[in-house]
């Protein structure tokens, strides 16, 4: 198969996962016990021009698939619909709390790279104590939920030492960093751990392999042999998982943001679902998974680009 | 004796018992090796006798956790005693190895050329220099369009070339030594004996010393000047190729003729030697191929035979004297072992 | 380079090689692992019996206190017993998960058996469907269950079930799969046994190490992920003692000077979760030896 084909592929691949999110959080909707008016009208006090703005809104009126579909070009057309809590077009609300998820997105990604790759690749290559010594901090690791840690990260190091602030997300670039260095951290490390697990076995079983057996045959100095043979076939199961990390680490911010009261897209969601604002609800969810997805999208094809062997006809969804 | 090219004595390795516990076994004990500046030796045994682990000792090539006592002498120098560098340049430009699976033995997401040029490159040579010398070598090995096959990748490529682009990549570097570590093994007949020709031929162009690794003792003794037989990881016979075709001296030696599966003549029945090979730490008191032994007496088990002179070689049986002559060779047929 | 062996192993290494005792077979981990479960999922059974206090009987006189001879762990923030309520907490903490376990397990059976004894169409469409759930992340399922049922263990349960059934139904089917090529499933055909029969009494007794390391695998998962859905007031709600809810009242503590209350409740959940994923790996490892 070629690229263009490929690509096409796992693009329309994209549409239709898309088409079933975008499906089960509209239809969702009708599964509300008393039905979709009273549920989207809640508590609220149902004041005629509520109910209109609901009914014209969700298109109540119309059959269950128009209204889908009426809903679904609004979306494709950037309108996602009003907040019945904020008065505010939900678009604008996503944006104004889009830098801080971002931000702490990728600093946690900075992070997991750098401790993951670092301690994994540490681990491989030293054995004895190095080894041991970091599969233990990773066990301990994978065993403390991110809320968790977020919670103890607060009690020693934003109570206790007073070296970090205990909430909020600061103002102005390096500030905001500041503030977002405990919840990257509380949002990085199990998934660090994680990747250190795997690269650290990805690299252990390739240095097993008859092939780096031969390279050392040839007196190719160690490193050249580690670089070039060893870290670069490992990195290929390696890239799974930093990509499942990544789109795990989107769903992931949703409780980080709100142990720190960060004022991300994920504490804005935790809020709407409280309080029953189910189009700012339907807009966040197709968003993780529009980023979700996108990420595994991107990781299929770096994995094809570093593992020239593999076919692209493989059956990769 | 001194003055040979590689000289292995007394080589005993060791790999870990189990998981817990610092218990070693021995897989190689007591081994004796010599092979002068272009001479080939052969080295047969059946599989786990310890024929790879000695080969990897002469360079030092061990998996961790593998340790080896004993000295293994190249043109001088102690392989063991050697600093890293002294033994990577050894590695590097003396010695080179021939693995048994080539598939496995390149990497497989690097081109065919990486592979080739690879060894060149880390020792100053030019790229481009590089390449137009082992498209050269290519070709010696029979691979006539080998810029094509240096873009290619090993998945590419049949086993055959696959073995020759080995083969190319080893003597690439002009070693003195060829370790050939069952290199036809995986390929079939046909491209067997073609690879077994052009190893023949680059060996007597390049006057390239060769530690020939076989199961096929008859194939090992038409390709080299000298065999050694294996068993449970001690060498139990070593003579001039030519006499050891015609008088073995040691049983396992001659069921390793007879059981040979002789592609020319259809044989009525296919003798092989009864039981199964055992390894170096398996092996209790007495001869260590008494269990499988047809001529094995009361005093085979009570003390280990050492490897002594004989006339033309060297033997470990206890009855090797007696049994002169008479055990049956490739040449005369079945008999019973 | 010479291997010396110990003095020590040296008596060893003489005898015959003996089978390990037990308790080295399941290793020095994993039984450490089914202590702490053991003692954590008895104490949440028998709660009234070992917890000093009611978890529900505030007593504001005796609020934010730290350990003492009274409160071995101190009291939150209501002057409530820590000790008590972490005892009783275990109840929601741990039977959540477990249901969401048995539950997609008994889902993911059907679905995997069922996918790979058909095979054919039957097979497609099932594991198209794994996969479209696969592509959403997990959390969303729970998440729009709560937009919808409204806050409750119930609906994180119902949500939660939802996203780990393709989990548990992708490894079930490869394990069948590999299972129905097995010489004795041919000759039961053989034998004349219906396709149903052979399913129920060889086909799941066979792969039931593989179905029971895959669930302890995700309980682990499932623990993390409740805690997180009550922690973010969306799963169990207060009053009710839960690990989650206290990580979170217990963080309020801290902020006002007393962090008792939140270490105990993260240390409980993490050690939960470490000897799920301890007794977790041990029990793969067993399936694929
Ligand atoms: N890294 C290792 N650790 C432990 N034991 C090993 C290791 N490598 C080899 N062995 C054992 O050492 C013994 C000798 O192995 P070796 O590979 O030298 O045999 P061989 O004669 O080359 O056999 P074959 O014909 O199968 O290649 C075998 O019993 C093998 O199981
Ligand atoms: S020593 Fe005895 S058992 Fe061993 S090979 Fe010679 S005859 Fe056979
Ligand atoms: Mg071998």
């Amino acid at each position: 198969m070629s690229w263009p084909r490929f690509l096409v592929k796992r693009v329309l691949a994209l549409l239709v996962v898309l088409l079933v999110a975008s499906l089960l959080v509209y239809g969702s909707l009708y599964l509300a016990p008393g039905g979709p008016l009273s549920f989207l009208v809640g508590t609220r006090s149902a004041t005629p021009e509520l109910i209109a703005q609901v009914t014209a809104q969700y298109h109540l009126n119309d059959p269950f698939l128009v209204r889908y579909f009426t809903w679904l070009a609004d979306v494709l057309h950037g309108d996602l619909g009003r907040s019945l809590v904020y008065r505010e077009a939900v678009s604008s609300l996503i944006a104004s709390r889009f830098l801080t998820t971002l931000l702490l997105v990728v600093y946690a990604t900075v992070l997991i790279l750098l401790v993951g790759l670092g301690t994994g690749i540490w681990a491989a290559l030293r054995r004895g104590v190095a080894g041991r010594v970091v599969t233990g901090w990773n066990a301990a690791s994978l065993s403390t939920p991110a809320f968790v840690l977020g919670a103890l990260l607060i009690v020693v190091f934003a109570l206790g030492l007073g070296w970090f602030p205990v909430y909020g997300s600061g103002s102005g670039f390096g500030d905001r960093l500041w503030h977002l260095t405990l919840p990257a951290i509380a949002l990085a490390l199990s998934s660090a751990a994680y990747l250190s697990r795997i690269s650290s076995a990805s690299i252990t079983s390739e240095m097993g392999k008859e092939h780096v057996e031969t390279a050392m045959s040839r007196g190719l100095p160690r490193k050249l042999v580690v670089r070039r043979h060893v870290l670069r076939n490992a990195s290929i199961p390696v890239i799974t998982v930093v990509g499942l990390t990544i789109a795990g680490l989107v769903a992931g911010t949703v409780v980080v943001e709100n142990v720190f009261a960060l004022d991300g897209l994920g504490s804005l969601l935790v809020r709407a679902i409280l309080q029953r604002d189910y189009a700012v609800v339907q807009a966040i969810v197709l968003l993780l998974t529009i980023v979700f997805v996108l990420v595994n999208l991107i990781v299929d094809v770096l994995y094809s680009l570093v593992d020239p062997r593999l076919s692209l006809d493989g059956d990769a969804l | 004796m001194t003055d040979a090219l590689l000289q292995v004595s007394d080589l005993t390795i060791t790999v870990p018992a189990g998981e817990y516990g610092a218990d070693r076994r021995p897989v190689v004990s007591g081994v004796n090796l010599q092979i002068g500046a272009g001479e080939a030796l052969g080295l047969v045994g059946e599989s786990g006798s310890g024929k790879s682990m000695t080969a990897r000792a002469v360079m030092r090539l061990f998996a961790p956790g593998v340790q080896a006592t004993g000295t293994v002498v190249f043109d001088g120098c102690e392989v063991f005693a050697m600093e890293d560098e002294q033994l990577r340049l050894l590695r590097a430009h003396r010695i080179a190895m021939i693995f048994q699976d080539p598939r496995a033995h390149i990497n497989p997401v690097r081109t065919v050329g990486a592979f080739l040029i690879e060894g060149l490159c880390a020792s100053g040579v030019s790229t481009r220099d590089a390449e137009r010398r082992v498209t050269s070598l290519l070709a010696e090995v029979g691979i006539s369009d080998g810029s094509r096959r240096m873009a290619q990748l090993p998945h590419e490529l049949s086993g055959g070339l696959l073995q020759r682009v080995m083969i190319a990549s080893a003597v690439a570097m002009d070693p003195d030594l060829l370790l050939a570590d069952e290199p036809t093994t995986a390929l079939d007949v046909t491209t067997q004996s073609e690879v077994m020709a052009i190893l023949a031929q680059l060996r007597t162009e390049r006057g390239l010393a060769l530690l020939f690794i076989t199961h096929d003792l008859e194939l090992a003794a038409a390709t080299c000047d000298s065999t050694a037989v294996m068993y449970a990881g001690s060498i139990v016979e070593r003579q001039s190729s030519r006499q050891l075709l015609t008088h073995p001296y040691h049983p396992y030696s001659s069921g390793l003729m007879v059981s040979r599966p002789d592609l020319d003549v259809v044989r009525q029945r296919l003798p092989v030697i009864e039981g199964q090979p055992i390894a170096a730490f398996e092996a209790g008191e007495g001869c260590a191929f008494a269990p499988r032994c047809g001529y094995s007496q009361p005093a085979c088990l009570a003390t280990t035979p050492a490897l002594v002179a004989v006339q033309g070689g060297e033997v470990a049986c206890h009855r090797a004297s007696e049994l002169q002559g008479q055990l049956p060779t490739a040449m005369e047929g079945g008999g019973d072992v | 380079m010479s291997g010396v062996a110990t003095s020590m192993d040296q008596s060893s290494s003489d005898r015959p090689p003996r089978r390990a005792p037990w308790w080295r077979r399941v290793g020095i981990a994993p039984l450490c692992a089914i202590v702490i479960l053991a003692v954590m999922i008895l104490a949440a059974v028998f709660a009234p019996l070992v917890a000093p206090y009611n978890p529900n009987s505030p007593d504001l006189l005796a609020a934010l206190q730290g350990p003492s001879a009274a409160h071995p762990l101190g009291t939150d923030a209501l002057g409530r017993d820590t000790l008590s309520r972490l005892i009783y907490g275990g109840r929601t903490t741990l039977l959540g998960p477990i249901v969401v376990i048995l539950l997609s397990t008994v889902l993911g059976l059907l679905l995997g058996v069922a996918a790979a004894w058909r095979g054919g169409s039957i097979d497609t469409v099932i594991s198209r469907i794994v996969d479209v759930l696969f592509s959403i992340p997990g959390i969303v399922f729970a998440l729009v269950t709560v937009a919808i049922l409204g806050a409750g263990l119930g609906s994180v349960v119902i949500g939660l079930t939802i996203a780990y059934t393709p989990y548990a139904a992708r490894v079930i089917r490869g394990g069948a799969l590999r299972e129905r090529r097995m010489p004795y499933i041919s000759a039961a055909w053989i034998q004349g046994r219906s396709g149903s029969t052979i399913a129920r009494r060889h086909l799941v007794p066979n792969i039931r190490p593989l179905i029971l390391a895959q669930a302890v695998a995700a309980l682990g998962f499932a623990v993390i992920d409740l805690a997180s859905m009550s922690f973010l007031g969306l799963g169990v709600q207060p009053p009710t003692p839960d690990w989650g809810l206290m990580v979170k009242s217990g963080l309020d503590s801290a902020v006002r000077g007393q962090p008792t209350e939140v270490i105990v409740a993260s240390v409980a959940i993490a050690l939960f979760v470490g000897a799920v994923t301890v007794l977790g790996d041990r029990l793969s490892t067993g399936v694929n030896k």
